[in-house]
């Protein structure tokens, strides 16, 4: 029934003697991404899981508004380490340097050029030299400028992180949909992120396989055929599985129409939390227009 | 058993999207020619020991070695050592899909031979003899994903051998196949072994276990080895396997 | 390319979700007639599809890696309706799970990518694939252009969003309030950026993805008729509002109004002649439109240009609509004579 086996695996095998190009790293780090993605998917949220997730997304857009419309320095610092010691207090402090680290190392260094007075003209108060018969030094406008960019950074990636790590996703697009966002939209969020993590998983192992089998006698021109092969495969199980999805829908009576989950009642004490963190966030407005 | 092992591990822990603890100190030594079969229910660890043993996932703490080289992500990024492991190494994931990326079967073929830097003459006589042997050269010019589940997994298996690896890790072999692909398969895989490849199998098909294996490694629920014998002596064992979730318990 | 908060006024974030609620609005009705019942799924299963490409490292031909936005092949295979769901969605991820792009900024970086970019590639597409048959070399090259293109077309928006912001918002001591990089600064790094790195990567992962598609035979039930754009009147009056609202401030610091950090000499060098249009463009509205409003007093120049500029925004936007919209029913009704 078996037909015999090549004369190259019938014979003791030998290791590979081309000469082997160095792997491309793409594969690997596409790989780690797509790892920290499922590690992130699959992180129940730590704490405060119990405050309305309606008031807390209302309470962080306010916050993030707010952090946009202030203009002093100090005060921009106040509510920035107010932010961050919120988001350590709810357990969230790693996933903060997690994801802020990277951005903000990137837009301290992008901001660097932005303090001298090539970039921000004004009051010298750091003299670094003479450039083309000018004096060039870092201005006070421009470490001041790049400050507040940075803390507002900082400031509103710790609201986002408090906001997303305390709540699931599921509850966080059931509060968008009760803020007002379209139904559909919603709804289609609520099922891309159930399907992320098949899908991922399913990428990853595409990949496994294919660094598996990587000995670097592929062309440039093949890794990229490769990544198209990887993409377009990956749209085909997507489609495959949106059809499976949608029969397994249609059997258990869905109709094309979208119900809303039925909204909880909002408790006093969540409302009380949520007013008094903007009411703070409105008092350091307050006296951030005062000393304008 | 004198001889050094192909792969050895010692006291390997992983966990899972740095979470889930799927290997708990597992260590095992992978013999020249031998046909090992690695036994444990669902969720035991074995296809995560197999993607280590194909230097795919890395032991958070443990020890891994390759034909007497240290196998770790750092050592495997120096191309030459790369080259080497991954020639003699290969993996047939359980899921044939995340296998097959091509537009056409014979692509999918061609890319093993080409990483081996084989020319073009040589890689399409190797597709052809790979093809026959797999009962597939009616598939060659069709895409893999339009496949049903058997012709994905000869595909597949085809997509490994033509790198003709010394050791052939099967993850899952015969889950999903019809009883005629079945025992083809495991035909194949007897005839792979008689001609002197190392064959490293997971599954928990028993019947499988008793017409091929030579050596056994049973995992627990725990993610430990619960046992390492012989195929009639880990099949006898009725408690065990019961205890690891294999038979129903009596 | 993904712009966080901290970079843009509030002005700027309340311009974009102005622009892309309604975008995703229309979008999600539209498709939700193309693909009757199986949208939801579908559309989530490409908005899952649409995020991982963004998280594939692609080679680019000098040897390093690059991301790619995807948007580009989504409106080829599924439409641009389809792919500014699905982009938008992934956008909403990415804000949301990985802190990339920002919360408030979410509207602008909407327009960016899922918004500017899937038209730009679906007319560039249109254009240079004209009648070839599907899986065609020519085919191949036009996505291969249009992922260029688009993503082009989308760097320049994020280089102008950028740096219209320190002329626009600043203190009066001169401190930059947010982003502090000029037009000079922004336009040609993110060009360079995007001509070199990301640009190559676009179009490779439009084109390879586009002949995988095409060759394992999965265009069929796609196949964007090729008056697919036109039928979509909604969102390309976005699309052209989203352009305006690009080029408003760039017009009001061409004008110099009130802000000297840029003269209109300085910035017709540094651009050449598109602002100085732009500034005859908007004189067109303060002047001739609303003259009786007393804006053109100068008591108040800026409120006046924004005023203005808006409204001329909305009339050219709905100028484009109805031309769309009286075209489809001329060829509806052609179709049933």
């Amino acid at each position: 029934m078996t037909a015999a086996l090549p004369d190259w695996l019938a014979t003791p095998a030998t290791p590979a003697t081309s000469s082997p190009r160095r792997p491309h790293r793409f594969l690997r780090r596409t790989i780690n991404q797509l790892e920290r993605l499922l590690a992130t998917l699959s992180e129940p949220p730590t704490r405060f899981t119990e405050v309305d997730p309606r008031v807390k997304l209302v309470t962080a857009l306010a916050v993030l508004v707010v952090l946009a419309l202030m203009q002093d320095p100090l005060l921009l610092t106040v509510a920035g380490l107010l932010a961050c010691t919120g988001t350590v207090a709810a357990g969230a402090g790693r996933a903060l340097v997690g994801i802020a680290g990277p951005i903000v190392a990137m837009t301290a260094i992008v901001l660097l050029p932005a303090t001298t007075s090539i970039v921000r003209p004004g009051t010298i108060v750091l003299p670094l030299g003479d450039w083309a018969g000018q004096p060039v030094g870092l201005t006070s406008v421009g470490i001041t400028g790049a400050w507040l960019v940075l803390t507002r950074l900082i400031a509103s990636l710790a609201v986002v992180v408090l906001l997303t790590r305390t709540t699931s996703w599921l509850r966080l697009t059931a509060a968008l949909r009760a803020i007002g966002a379209p139904a559909a939209f919603v709804l289609i969020a609520t099922m891309a992120h159930r399907y992320l993590w098949v899908l991922g998983r399913g990428v990853v192992d595409l990949l496994l396989a294919r660094r598996a089998r990587s000995i670097g006698g592929a062309t440039g021109r093949e890794d990229r055929a490769f990544v198209g092969g990887s993409v377009g495969a990956l749209y085909v199980r997507s489609n495959e599985l949106a059809d499976q999805v949608h029969q397994a829908m249609v059997a258990r009576g869905f109709t094309g129409r979208l119900a809303d989950p039925t909204p909880r009642r909002i408790r006093w004490v969540d409302l009380a939390i949520g007013g008094a963190i903007i009411v703070a966030a409105l008092g350091l407005l307050w006296g951030d227009i005062g000393v304008r | 058993m004198s001889a050094e092992p192909l792969l050895s591990g010692r006291a390997l822990h992983f966990r899972y999207l740095d979470r889930y603890v799927a290997l708990d100190g597992v260590s095992l030594d992978v013999h020249d020619g031998e046909f090992l079969v690695l036994l444990g229910a669902n969720g035991s660890g074995k296809s995560t020991l197999l993607k280590m043993l194909d230097g795919l996932a890395f032991p958070s703490t443990g020890e891994l070695t390759a034909f007497g080289e240290p196998i770790t992500e750092h050592a495997l990024s120096d191309p030459a050592a790369n080259a080497r492991f991954r020639s003699r190494v290969g993996l047939v994931f359980q899921n044939s899909e995340a296998q097959l990326f091509s537009a056409t079967v014979r692509e999918d073929l061609a890319f093993g031979c080409r990483q081996l830097g084989l020319d073009a003459a040589a890689t399409a006589e190797r597709i052809d003899q790979i093809a026959a042997m797999l009962q597939i050269e009616s598939l060659l010019d069709r895409a893999p994903v339009h496949l049903s589940g058997g012709q994905q997994r000869r595909v597949a298996l085809g997509s490994v051998l033509v790198m003709s690896p010394q050791v052939l890790l099967f993850d899952e072999p015969t889950a999903g196949l019809d009883p005629r692909t079945t025992s083809w398969l495991a035909e194949l895989m007897g005839t792979l072994h008689r001609a002197g490849r190392t064959m490293v199998v997971a599954t928990h098909d028993l019947e499988l276990t008793a017409k091929l294996a030579t050596r056994c490694i049973v995992l627990n629920e725990h993610h430990q080895v619960a046992a390492v014998g012989g195929p009639a002596e880990v099949l006898a064992d009725h408690a065990l396997l019961a205890e690891v979730n294999l038979i129903a318990a009596p | 390319m993904h712009v966080p908060d901290g970079y843009l006024s509030p002005e700027t974030c309340a311009v974009g979700l102005a622009i892309a609620i309604p975008a995703i609005a229309v979008a999600s009705r539209q498709v939700m007639r193309q693909v009757k019942g199986r949208a939801v799924p579908k559309l989530a299963m490409l908005s899952a599809f649409s995020f991982l490409i963004m998280m594939f490292n692609l080679p680019i031909p000098d040897g390093t890696t690059a991301h790619a936005v995807g948007s580009a092949l989504i409106a080829i295979v599924m439409g641009p309706a389809a792919a500014v769901i699905a982009t938008a969605v992934a956008l909403l991820f990415q804000a949301l799970i990985f802190g990339d792009g920002g919360v408030l900024a979410y509207g602008v970086n909407v327009v960016n990518m899922a918004i500017i970019m899937p038209l730009v590639a679906t007319v560039v597409n249109r254009w240079i694939a004209g009648r070839s048959e599907p899986g065609s070399v020519r085919r191949v090259a036009a996505a291969a252009v249009a992922g260029y293109t688009s993503i082009l077309a989308a760097s320049v928006a994020v280089g102008v969003e950028l740096g219209i912001q320190p002329a626009l918002f600043h203190t009066a001591d001169g401190t930059a309030l947010y982003n502090p990089y000029g037009l000079a600064a922004t336009l040609p790094a993110m060009l360079f950026a995007h001509l070199l790195i990301a640009g190559p990567a676009e179009a490779i992962i439009t084109s390879a993805g586009y002949s995988f598609l095409a060759r394992t035979g999965q265009l069929d039930e796609a196949a964007p008729a090729s008056h697919k754009l036109r039928s979509n009147p909604g969102l390309v009056s976005l699309g052209v509002l989203a352009v305006l609202a690009l080029l408003t401030p760039l017009g009001l610091i061409a004008q110099g109004t009130a802000f000297g950090e840029w003269g209109p000499e300085e910035l017709v060098d540094q651009l050449g002649a598109i602002p100085a249009g732009l500034a005859q463009w908007s004189s067109v509205w303060t002047h001739s439109i609303l003259p009786d409003y007393g804006f053109t007093s100068g008591e108040a120049p800026l409120a006046a240009y924004w005023i203005s500029a808006l409204i001329g925004s909305l009339i050219v936007a709905g100028f484009t609509y109805g031309a769309l919209w009286l075209a489809n029913r001329r060829q509806s009704v052609g179709a049933s004579a």
